[in-house]
């Protein structure tokens, strides 16, 4: 579920966690906290969760202040639903950024 | 080397004034001005002389030393580190030494040298298969005796004991603090050391500290080995030993290319316990070599058995071997640099490569786990050895283990690393043996397949049973974990008195070696360094 891309030279990387196990669910939570190598500020960025086939599925809006215990881990929670079929359903985190000049 | 003149000349009064810099008392001054400059029988000409000089002031040359001068020999040894006791000071402690000891019949334990003898040559023991049996028999002949010698010297003993195994149990740990080299109550070999130097002190040896043994010097025309010679900063010494040599540098494995001939996979990132206090050079082997010397014994160094490789107890830290646990306490702290992460549950972390890629059960610790560590490292360039391993984990497991991620627990230059993500993580480890850059993509694969083999509860790749913690949880890390080498359990050959035999089995007149310099005789602990330093001493003493 994790990507990189190139911003302005600084490279990202993706860190998610509280992912769950397989379950019965309808609807899970998820954390999603994106680091710039530079150390830049990407508090109110956004990001975007797809399927295996591109497609958006949701967005969200990153923290203003980088995860406690972290360097410059800026981080949000998501809620995604679950498909009905019972498979693996590949998800990827995408970096979108937009408007703090990182 | 043979006839070879002083490289550079020194005066007695320039050697008394390097003498009291390393150490030695005013009576042991007045002992070698006497003996200063002897002129040998060959016409070769010596800064200092003695009956029986020893190279390596650890347990194998200090119970040599004893040995002497309870025989009236005069001693002179020579040790390159600023401190005695060699592996031994760091050391557990252990010691197999029985055959029926006091201690064993004080707890109605049965014990001959006959049941040692059988022990030590039973072909199911790996470590003992490949011994030479000669030198069981005087290891099994000598072990009660030795035993008693030892509590006579001063080494106290824990009220342990077994049996025909032939353990006796741990020595005490030293009680002098200041003496110390690690205070972690586990180093008891510092009781065994600090009692013997003590001991042997007292009976009168010298003890040149920060002279390092750097050849023999050999009669060009009987061959016999008339001595030594040493280098204390910049003055090389000739040191006469009347009536023999003997070699107690403590083995080889510090030194990669004699390792490698054993064994090609042990490259340079193998770490060796005991280091940064003290390395095992193959001086003495190499010296000995030069003259013709053979090495004996072989197997016992590739024998998958024994403590010639360790997992990793502490990680995180370079040196992370088992029992010795560097404290910030010890007086070489600062070579140590850290203590490691210890008490490790491989359930919370992963293996990787210096890939990226996981390559076994972390569970395991056997010879199998080994093997896959030192297998192909992925770059071409470094076809032998496996490279760094490194244990992957995250903030959960940091807190499951209750670590410090901070000095001195862990050292960051080099040896322990954090990020905010697994990428990030990926591209901070640098270290002097990582021959590649590690893939951030790659180990983020890594990382999410084996947090799917948590969710199925099965680790399809190698095994691992039931595989309980993914690593998600923000900030990461990255602890060397290394497997880290230990025990020299070859060296060179020898007779039944410890003599040094040449490829034709005929012995190097004047040369002994013992302890972990020592082929044929492979064993963990301390207790054959004392005795075939007793043994090999007892020949030169009573050899013309």
């Amino acid at each position: 579920m994790n990507d990189e891309t190139d911003t302005e030279r600084h490279r990202v990387s993706v860190a998610v966690w509280d992912v769950p196990s397989p379950t019965r669910a309808s609807q899970f939570e998820i954390h999603v906290g994106v680091k710039c190598a530079g150390g830049c500020n990407l508090g109110g960025q956004q990001i975007e969760i797809r399927d295996a086939a591109g497609t958006a599925l949701c967005h969200a809006v990153l923290g203003s202040t980088p995860r406690p215990g972290t360097e410059a881990l800026y981080e949000t929670k998501l809620r995604l639903l679950a498909p009905d079929e019972l498979d693996v359903f590949p998800r990827t985190v995408h970096f979108i950024g937009g408007g703090y000049g990182v | 080397m043979t006839n070879k003149k002083p490289k550079s000349g020194i005066s007695r009064r320039e050697f008394v004034k390097k003498g009291v810099a390393a150490g030695i008392g005013t009576s042991a001054l007045t002992a070698m001005a006497q003996s200063t400059q002897e002129e040998s029988s060959s016409q070769q000409s010596w800064d200092l002389t003695a009956d029986v000089v020893i190279a390596g002031a650890g347990v194998s040359g200090l119970s040599a030393a004893i040995e002497a001068l309870d025989n009236g020999a005069s001693v002179i040894i020579v040790e390159e580190n600023y401190d005695c006791g060699g592996h031994g000071l760091v050391s557990g402690g252990r010691v197999n030494l029985g055959g029926g000891t006091t201690r064993q019949r004080a707890h109605g334990i049965e014990d001959s040298a006959d049941a040692v003898f059988e022990y030590w040559i039973r072909p199911q023991n790996l470590e003992a298969r490949y011994t030479d049996r000669d030198l069981t028999r005087v290891y099994a002949d000598r072990s009660a005796e030795t035993f008693e010698w030892m509590v006579a010297n001063g080494v106290q003993f824990q009220d342990e004991v077994n049996g025909p195994d032939s353990r006796n149990g741990r020595t005490v740990q030293w009680p002098v603090y200041e003496e110390l080299v690690t205070s972690y109550p586990t180093r008891l070999g510092s009781g065994l050391v600090r009692a013997l130097e003590k001991s042997a002190r007292a009976k009168g040896v010298q003890i040149l500290l920060l002279h390092k043994m750097t050849g023999l010097v050999q009669d060009p025309d009987s061959k016999r080995v008339l001595g030594l010679e040493a280098l204390n900063e910049n003055n090389e010494l000739r040191i006469r030993g009347t009536k023999g040599v003997i070699l107690a540098t403590g083995g080889h494995t510090s030194d990669v290319n004699f390792r490698r001939m054993f064994d090609p996979r042990l490259t340079e990132e193998y770490q060796v316990a005991g280091e940064p206090y003290s390395k095992q050079t193959a001086d003495g082997e190499t010296a000995a070599m030069e003259l013709g010397a053979a090495l004996w014994g072989t197997a016992s160094q590739t024998v998958e058995a024994g403590n010639w490789i360790s997992k990793t107890a502490h990680i995180g830290c370079q040196w992370g071997y088992s029992s010795l646990w560097w404290q910030p306490d010890s007086p070489i702290f600062d070579k140590v640099r850290a203590s490691g992460l210890s008490n490790v549950n491989w359930q919370n972390v992963i293996l990787v490569k210096q890939t990226g890629r996981r390559f076994h059960d972390e569970m395991d610790g056997g010879h199998d786990f080994f093997a896959a560590c030192m297998s192909y490292s992925g770059d071409p360039n470094k076809k032998n050895g496996g490279g760094p391993i490194w244990a992957i984990f995250d903030s959960d497991a940091l807190a499951r283990q209750a670590w410090n991620p901070n000095p001195p627990s862990v050292d960051p230059d080099g040896y322990f690393f954090s990020a905010d993500t697994i990428a990030e993580l990926a591209g901070k480890i640098d270290n002097p043996y990582q021959t590649l850059a590690m893939s951030g993509e790659v180990l983020e694969q890594t990382v999410a397949r084996y947090n799917s083999f948590v969710d199925a509860g099965v680790d399809e790749d190698f095994g691992k049973r039931n595989p309980r913690y993914k690593i998600q949880m923000p900030p990461f890390y990255a602890a060397w974990s290394t497997p880290i080498l230990h025990d020299s359990l070859c060296g060179l050959r020898v007779d039944t008195r410890c003599r040094v035999l040449d490829m034709q089995g005929e012995a190097i007149t004047g040369l002994y070696t013992c302890g972990e310099s020592m082929g044929g005789f492979a064993q963990h602990g301390l207790g054959r360094c004392a005795l075939f330093g007793r043994v090999a001493e007892k020949d030169a003493a009573t050899s013309a």
